[in-house]
């Protein structure tokens, strides 16, 4: 009984074990499909606030050029990679060009009124 | 486009993808059922509960007067620092101690040790250690009061309580970092708890009403250590959660917050709940995600409490099932958090060795570490994400293994009916950890 019952833990574990090694896609390290051309992304957050958050999805590795443009004076924040540039109405929009090498989700902040506005989602 | 330091929450996870999701999901359900037809039929992990002591010389070392002095002192030094930064600090998470220290070094950096070493809050709580001190010196001056008895039915609601406004104020609050916030939190919150302690005793009130007492006192059952009797006793993981009495009222409910906070705070990153709330100002948006939290909170709660309600039917029982299998949430509530925070603990966390260097933000650079610069990818996604799918399996393993056990104490000669209180928790128990997984997948 208490064998059987070892039996079957076992079976489970491998069974689970062998699932998981065939639902796993394959690979990895997918740097080598990472689009040579860089991501280009406007963000134009109108008077009424940004409504549905655009999420900007973008390859590790891959260039990204970013502009902002705000209906008040405000500096925009790139959480994490932590680059900052202000913006405000008339101005040239705030831009931001840098490579998204850290994989995750990032929030692009406004400080004053609204918090988030975007995010930018990396992925490996 | 100027570089600027940032903290607390900087980087975020990428959601655990569709397939992973599933696949945590079935291991999930046929480990639930196969653990019906695996377990122990006798108990099993409330005998190791008390463990098996080391050696004297070692527990005097531990457990000396001049070791919780030192540890008391220095907590309450590290408080008062913390508190000062708050104050007077620069105004940005960046270059102030305060909230990072609060909400990673404190609130999730104690979680890991205290699950591995044990009840290290008992020594490091710098309210308890001043008001124990003030106790000492007020029994030296003859100015010792008899403190009034602590209403039993209160139990550990304030403490429930308490979890609720740190939650808040973490979660729904438009500026959870902002140090004068957390100044102003950290004196109602040593007010709150001076006072009580005052009243009832510190033996009284730390127990029951504070609210870290009794949070890292629940998840400090599942650590192969603990004190028993003087001594240090060592034990397997997880089996302090069995065997003993019932806990004391209000500590389902501090559980509901515990877990309800975590969902609510996976729930509150969702694209769905942003795309809700992102145009709302300051006041209503901190009003709606208090009203979110309570709901997540209250949701935890109230399907706790039908499980209990079908238990008790199913075992025609009018035993207090409510209170005896409440233990066997704290692996859940544990591994909710581990999952959710661990990458956040490891990369926010190295910003504490820039910010020790100059906690007010003034220029310092005490230590020299002011220029570190902390590795913000320190694991692969795909690391993460097994990590956090991992760990809420096991945590759903450990859950259903201590409700099992427990029912088994429960009706000792009766296996079908310890086991037919089983079917609704493991319900349950799927429920609260696909749930959790759901969360991480989600974008």
């Amino acid at each position: 009984m208490r064998i059987a019952r070892i039996a079957l833990a076992l079976a489970l574990l491998a069974g689970a074990a062998l699932l998981f090694l065939a639902l796993r896609p394959g690979g990895g390290d997918n740097a080598d499909d990472t689009p040579a051309e860089p991501a280009r992304f406007e963000v134009a957050v109108g008077p009424e606030g940004p409504g549905e958050l655009a999420q900007l999805r973008v390859r590790r590795g891959q260039r990204v050029e970013l502009e902002v443009t705000m209906p008040y004076e405000s500096d925009v924040h790139l959480h994490g990679y932590d680059i900052m540039a202000a913006t405000g109405p008339g101005e040239p929009p705030a831009r931001f060009e840098f490579v998204a090498d850290t994989p995750g989700r990032f929030d692009l902040e406004a400080h004053g009124r609204w918090e988030t506005i975007a995010q930018l989602v990396v992925e490996p | 486009m100027t570089p600027l330091a940032h903290g607390v929450g900087s980087v975020q996870d990428l959601p655990v993808p569709q397939w992973l999701f599933l696949y945590g999901a079935g291991v999930v359900l046929v480990v639930s059922f196969a653990a019906l037809a695996l377990l122990w039929r006798q108990p099993l992990l409330a005998r190791h509960a008390n463990g098996r002591p080391l050696p004297a010389g070692l527990s005097r070392v531990v457990l000396s007067p001049a070791l919780r002095i030192a540890l008391g002192a220095l907590a309450v030094f590290l408080l008062f620092v913390v508190f000062a930064a708050a104050l007077v600090g620069e105004r940005s998470v960046g270059s102030n101690l305060a909230p990072t220290f609060v909400y990673v070094a404190f609130w999730l950096g104690l979680v890991p040790l205290t699950v591995v070493l044990g009840n290290i809050w008992r020594a490091l709580n710098p309210w308890r250690a001043a008001a124990e001190g003030a106790e000492w010196l007020a029994g030296r001056l003859g100015a010792h009061a008899e403190p009034y008895p602590y209403p039993e039915r209160l139990g550990r609601w304030p403490a429930a309580l308490g979890l609720f406004l740190f939650a808040a104020l973490e979660l729904a609050y438009f500026e959870p970092a902002d140090p004068r916030a957390l100044a102003l939190a950290i004196v109602l919150y040593s007010g709150a708890t001076w006072i009580g302690a005052l009243v009832f005793g510190s033996r009284a009130w730390f127990p029951n009403a504070e609210a870290f007492t009794v949070y890292f006192g629940l998840l400090a059952r599942i650590a192969p250590f603990a004190v028993r009797d003087g001594r240090v006793v060592v034990r397997w993981p997880a089996v302090g959660l069995a065997g003993g009495s019932n806990p004391r009222p209000g500590t389902v409910a501090f559980v509901a917050v515990m877990l309800g906070s975590v969902a609510f705070d996976g729930f509150s990153r969702s694209s769905f709940w942003v795309d809700e709330t992102a145009n709302l100002g300051d006041l209503t948006g901190s009003l709606v995600r208090l009203a979110g939290l309570l709901v997540w909170i209250a949701a935890v709660f109230g399907i706790y409490h039908l499980t209990v309600f079908a238990a008790k039917r199913l075992a025609s029982t009018d035993l207090d099932l409510a209170g005896a299998f409440v233990w066997s949430l704290v692996p859940i509530a544990l591994v909710y958090a581990v999952s959710h925070y661990f990458s956040l603990l490891v990369i926010e966390g190295q910003f504490l060795v820039t910010l020790a260097s100059d906690p007010f933000g003034f220029g310092w650079d005490l230590f020299g570490t002011r220029d570190f610069r902390p590795n913000l990818a320190p694991f692969a996604p795909s690391t993460i994400w097994y990590v956090q799918v991992g760990t809420l399996v096991a945590g759903h393993v450990v859950g259903l293994a201590v409700a099992h056990d427990r029912a088994l104490e429960l009706f000792p000669r009766d296996t079908g009916r310890a086991l037919r209180t089983q079917y609704p928790f493991l319900v349950l128990m799927v429920i609260y950890t696909v749930a959790g997984l759901y969360l991480l997948s989600q974008d």
